[in-house]
């Protein structure tokens, strides 16, 4: 790009004006003004809507009365070009459909399906990843990272557990399986790259092709075995995995009204969904934490609590989104309660959630800036809002714990893993930031793991 | 929040995104204005709920219905 540096990534502001402390370690940052200014391009060009139709919306209260209403479809994600992987998943839907798919799935939701990741799955997971980090301990005695490649390993080994995914413990059939992901999440979000978005799709079809016959139908065809022997009174139904495979198995009623390629595409949701964007999001926490740490050190003691560590979370997904909106499609006329702004049916409203998210009407004058101290805590619409508040917010960030009985949240027990690991972002290597994506994803995030 | 006196069925209002799954879920139990958020309007869920009562804290994308052991 002409004149130097391309203007999409810049440092992150450090400007005391701004009350923005000096980071630790100065990042790339995608400024969300940059990011808003490349969001009509992809409007045009992956929705193939015109300006005319098109509404872009940043305040609070509209975002929030937008996503909570009936009077508006999804049109965003599973739309546009990004329907190659995620077109007739729950993520699409809208309606009574969207109900019934978020009615059947929901015990993997569960309390007690949330704990049995956390504990089952990701503490080992997170126990084998620092050994081997600690295994490749470097010349100078120094044991590092980079995060890129760490979390979303762990991540998979939820997800991949959560649908019903089989045979690895094989690392090499692992490695396979974590080597498609980053192209099934490119076609998942090809609204969002600066890439060809035909070659994105080209790419994501293959990587979908390999998911499917060397991951997803055996693990179908197993389960779909057991379930037949269980009816026959040859297994018992204990035996069988409470899994996402398992449900669309079991509810056909539900699945056969769309056509076959629902069954994996909903798989593929899951894994690329708890992957790219979740693990970024970790990433700034813990960067943001760091630097917050650094300005008051009154608090370092607390961070091995989760409630702080919870807290610290949830400040820093409020302040970056993983994508600059969400899309909406008005069905039917409309006018907004909170602004008087008026659509037609078939009109588009683009939810600029991230600018939302900071309005200072809701979180006043400094609401860019990342608080701790800020009351109450909020994380704006990082999970979205109304039926399409993500379903992966309690896995993500858990809840408050009084009885100690609650899920903490994945990301919570990360941060809070990598904390007691003595994580320290590495000075030598600042994080960088994928430059082919609209979307707020790290492509490096090297760290220092300090107390291994 | 909204406790049924049983302490069976909480709402927290500040999550509630007013879809009105629980309603449909369970309508005897919850009810959603316009413009919400959820209320519970059947303070002493009986027995035999208990199950659409759980479903309908798993259903809600927000995670906003918390039903205690008492109701289950």
């Amino acid at each position: 790009m002409p004149g130097g540096r391309d203007p999409r990534h810049r440092r992150r502001a450090v400007s005391g004006e701004s009350g923005v402390s000096r980071p630790t370690v100065e990042r790339e940052d995608r400024d969300i003004g940059l990011q808003a200014a490349l969001v009509q391009p992809a409007l045009n060009g992956s929705w193939g809507v015109p300006p005319s139709r098109m509404t872009r919306i940043s305040s609070f209260a509209e975002v929030d009365e937008v996503f909570k209403s009936k009077d508006f479809a999804q049109a965003g994600n599973g739309h546009g070009d990004g329907a190659v992987i995620y077109g007739k998943t729950l993520i699409s839907l809208s309606g009574d459909d969207h109900f019934e798919r978020r009615r059947v799935e929901s015990v993997l939701f569960r309390k007690e399906s949330l704990l049995r990741y956390e504990t089952e799955i990701l503490e080992v997971a997170l126990t084998l990843a620092l050994d081997e980090c600690v295994a490749g301990r470097d010349a100078d005695g120094v044991v590092r990272a980079d995060l890129v490649t760490l979390l979303p390993s762990v991540i998979l080994r939820v997800s991949s557990n959560l649908v019903g995914l089989d045979g690895l413990d094989d690392r090499a059939r692992f490695d396979r399986l974590r080597s498609l992901v980053p192209k099934l999440g490119e076609g998942a979000a090809a609204q969002y790259t600066f890439r060809d978005h035909a070659e994105v799709i080209r790419e994501a079809r293959e990587a979908r092709d390999i998911f499917v016959s060397e991951f997803f139908r055996p693990a179908w065809e197993r389960r779909a075995a057991m379930i037949a022997a269980s009816a026959r009174g040859e297994l018992a139904g204990s035996e069988i995995p409470v899994d996402l495979i398992t449900i669309m198995i079991r509810n056909p009623g539900h699945f056969t009204k769309w056509d076959d390629e629902v069954y994996a595409n909903e798989a593929i949701l899951y894994i690329v969904a708890s992957s790219g964007n979740p693990t970024s999001r970790a990433m700034d926490a813990m960067a943001n934490l760091q630097d917050w740490l650094h300005e008051h050190p009154e608090d370092l003691a607390r961070v091995e609590d989760p409630e702080f560590l919870r807290l610290a979370l949830t400040e820093s997904l409020r302040l970056k989104m993983g994508v600059p909106f969400q899309v909406r499609r008005a069905v039917r006329d409309t006018v907004l309660t909170s602004s008087g702004r008026a659509f037609s049916e078939g009109d588009y409203v683009a939810l600029e959630h991230g600018f939302a998210s900071r309005d200072a009407e809701l979180f006043g004058a400094d609401a860019d800036r990342y608080d701790l101290r800020r009351t109450p805590p909020s994380f704006g619409f990082a999970f979205g809002g109304g039926p399409h508040t993500c379903n992966g917010k309690g896995m993500s960030i858990g809840e408050p714990n009084a009885r100690g009985d609650a899920p903490l949240g994945l990301l919570v027990r990360i941060i809070g893993r990598l904390f007691a690991a003595g994580l320290r972002l590495d000075p030598a290597r600042p994080p960088r930031l994928r430059p082919d994506t609209i979307r707020n994803e790290w492509s490096s995030f090297p760290v220092l793991l300090e107390k291994l | 929040m909204t406790d049924s006196p049983a302490q069976s069925v909480r709402v927290d209002a500040g999550l509630c995104q007013s879809t009105g799954y629980c309603a449909r879920i369970a309508p005897t139990v919850f009810h959603v204005p316009e413009g919400g958020p959820a209320e519970v309007i059947d303070d002493h869920p009986a027995a035999e709920l208990a199950d659409a009562l759980r479903e309908a804290e798993d259903a809600c994308p927000a995670a906003a219905i918390r039903v205690t052991a008492a109701a289950r």
